[in-house]
């Protein structure tokens, strides 16, 4: 099992997120991966994108049981979007990858915002 | 208006196309239609006029986009630089230069438009749809130089949303500027915008993209 908290739930671009992942797992994973992705929904084919990854690995040493991730929101976006045709989605995903067992995952949903203009123009 | 307005962004489709397409596939059906009509039979005859009625359509878009094409050079805009901020306040000079015929113009109309783009499967066949979301009307104030329609305007960009751009999903921003001249011909003009969230303006400036 994993639990996943993040400190904000509306960031602006250029914003850093905190979350915190804790898991709990009978077999030792070969990795346990944190990751700031958006998606999009809608009429069109499902398109993805990674923002930021936090990963730790079994064979770098054994993994902690709380992940602390500091990821950062893309200045360039995207941005939330409620279209027509296209939904664009921002989600905080932790996952726990176990060898030839279930992968325990998590996600927290975030809205990004694009910020205002630095000079006011 | 007198600004500096270093960088120039050009409309959307290049002429180029506009007459060669139709004018091929008009000529490969015109080949088919003399085929299918050469051949005694009720149903090759029925489907070779149906071709030759395709193929004489496909010459009255050749013959109408060639006469776009003689007549005017793409649409360009100059502006302060190629990207756009949200809720920003942008002028912009829009020129189009005129090759043949009269310059002056009865109406130049421009408005911002929101799009979106998508591709998406449907069973076998890989389609796409596109939908006008917003279109925002643009005041401009209209000019001619003897060789150049001129419109200057002043863009209001939105603070919503900013462009996006992915493999099967797009939302992009667009400006129209259509054109009436004195002896009713009429052509507009669409060039792509990228408007970027704000805070990226700093970043722009310290690559020198603006």
């Amino acid at each position: 099992m994993i639990t996943l908290e993040i400190d904000r739930r509306v960031a602006v671009v250029g914003d850093t997120v905190r979350a915190r992942a804790s898991w709990q797992h009978d077999k030792a994973p070969k990795e346990v991966r944190v990751e700031l992705r958006w998606y999009t929904e809608g009429r069109g084919t499902r398109n993805r994108g990674v923002a930021g990854r936090v990963v730790h690995r079994a064979d770098a040493g054994p993994i902690p049981p709380v992940i602390d991730a500091v990821l950062t929101v893309p200045r360039e976006g995207p941005v939330t979007y409620d279209g027509s045709m296209i939904r664009i989605r921002w989600e905080v995903h932790a996952t726990v990858d176990v060898a030839w067992a279930r992968d325990p995952d998590a996600s927290v949903s975030l809205v990004v915002r694009p910020g205002v203009a630095e000079d006011g123009r | 208006m007198t600004q500096d307005l270093p960088h120039t962004i050009a409309s959307r489709g290049d002429t180029g196309r506009l007459t060669a397409v139709p004018l091929v596939i008009a000529i490969v059906l015109g080949l088919l239609a003399a085929v299918l009509l050469a051949v005694p039979t009720t149903g090759t005859r029925v489907a070779g006029l149906v071709m030759a009625v395709i193929t004489g359509f496909l010459v009255w878009v050749w013959r109408r986009n060639k006469r776009i094409t003689d007549r005017l050079e793409p649409g360009v805009i100059d502006v302060p630089s190629t990207v756009f901020f949200l809720g920003s306040r942008v002028p912009a000079r829009f020129r189009r230069l005129v090759k043949q015929g009269t310059t002056d113009t009865v109406d130049l109309t421009a408005r911002l438009v929101l799009r979106e783009w998508v591709r998406y499967r449907q069973g076998t066949d890989t389609r796409t749809a596109s939908e006008e979301i917003q279109s925002i009307p643009v005041e401009v104030a209209r000019a001619w130089d003897g060789r150049h329609v001129i419109g200057e305007m002043l863009l209001d960009i939105p603070a919503f949303p900013p462009s996006f751009e992915a493999t099967d999903n797009k939302v992009s921003w667009e400006l129209h500027v259509d054109m009436t001249f004195t002896d009713g011909f009429t052509e507009d003009s669409v060039i792509p915008l990228w408007v970027v969230p704000a805070a990226q303006r700093s970043d722009l400036q310290r690559l020198g993209l603006m």
